[in-house]
């Protein structure tokens, strides 16, 4: 017989679950350009799988049929089982923040963002390259988007990309935008993380 | 219109779920009865019916409330036809 401490688990894991497979039913439709039909029914059957039985669990709890009903749930859930899990046993979060040593150096996280042609912006239509002032940025932690998107690391001129050079005080970045390199673009929305070195 | 007491807007709802149990059961039992035509649909039907009478009764929408009740009642009085 399944317990109710057991059942209730399994409640939470259908509710993600659902929402997993819908998640993955939208991908789907989108890399195959229409509706996608192939498991449209799952996250139906999870969600009202899930209500059932945590109704079912209170006045039928170690009765049979419904063990059959809560063991069929969790089939349901199938591939979806393993992240579901992840997500249930991480669901308070965990903050974990760097120690600091009473001297020496920290690891500090930048992140500036902007969007190019606004008041305040690191930089203008037309501009290649900024520098920004973290000392002791480590090396390939730089990362920049535009509009939310990764730019590819190199000196490309059949796509956008960006190179960065690191300094003792500060870094560079150059971001390269076709041949010639016509630079930055008014309305760009441009984000810079990195992770640098502060004495302390 | 029919006007509920509290208890019955708990009560009615069990009803209904009661009776989706024993659709989650034959399911459960023999998924291909999945495969009767509209069969999911009309658990779909009976499902929504229970959610819409649920949150009419929080709200005290008295006239939502019976529309679900009664379309639930009527899914239910043809399981004959719509389960089997």
């Amino acid at each position: 017989m399944i317990p109710a401490s057991q059942l209730a688990q399994w409640v939470q894991l259908a509710n993600i679950s659902q929402y997993l497979s819908e998640d993955d039913n939208a991908k789907q439709s989108i890399m195959q350009w229409g509706p996608y039909r192939g498991n449209i029914r799952l996250p139906f059957l999870l969600g009202f799988y899930a209500d059932i039985v945590n109704w079912a669990s209170i006045p039928y709890v170690g009765t049979e049929p419904l063990d059959i009903v809560a063991t069929y749930m969790y089939t349901l859930m199938g591939k979806y089982l393993a992240q579901a899990s992840s997500i249930l046993g991480n669901a308070t979060g965990t903050v974990i923040a760097p120690g600091t040593p009473a001297s020496g150096s920290i690891i500090k996280a930048s992140f500036d963002q902007f969007t190019v042609g606004q008041a305040g912006a690191l930089m203008n239509a037309g501009d290649i390259s900024l520098q920004l002032n973290y000392p002791k940025a480590q090396a390939n932690t730089v990362t920049v988007e535009i509009n939310n998107v990764p730019l590819t690391y190199g000196a490309l001129t059949d796509q956008l990309s960006y190179t960065v050079v690191y300094n003792a005080t500060n870094f560079v970045v150059t971001i390269y935008n076709g041949s010639p390199n016509e630079g930055v673009q008014d309305g760009w929305l441009i984000a810079i993380r990195s992770l640098y070195q502060q004495t302390v | 219109m029919a006007t509920y007491s509290k208890t019955e807007v708990v009560v009615l709802p069990n009803n209904m779920y009661q009776f989706l149990y024993s659709l989650s059961q034959q399911i459960a039992n023999n998924p291909s009865v999945q495969s009767i035509p509209n069969y999911e649909q009309n658990v779909a039907a009976a499902y929504n019916s229970l959610n819409e009478a649920k949150t009419a009764g929080l709200y005290s929408d008295q006239t939502a409330a019976q529309m679900a009740i009664n379309r639930f009642n009527a899914i239910q009085n043809n399981q004959v036809i719509l389960f089997q």
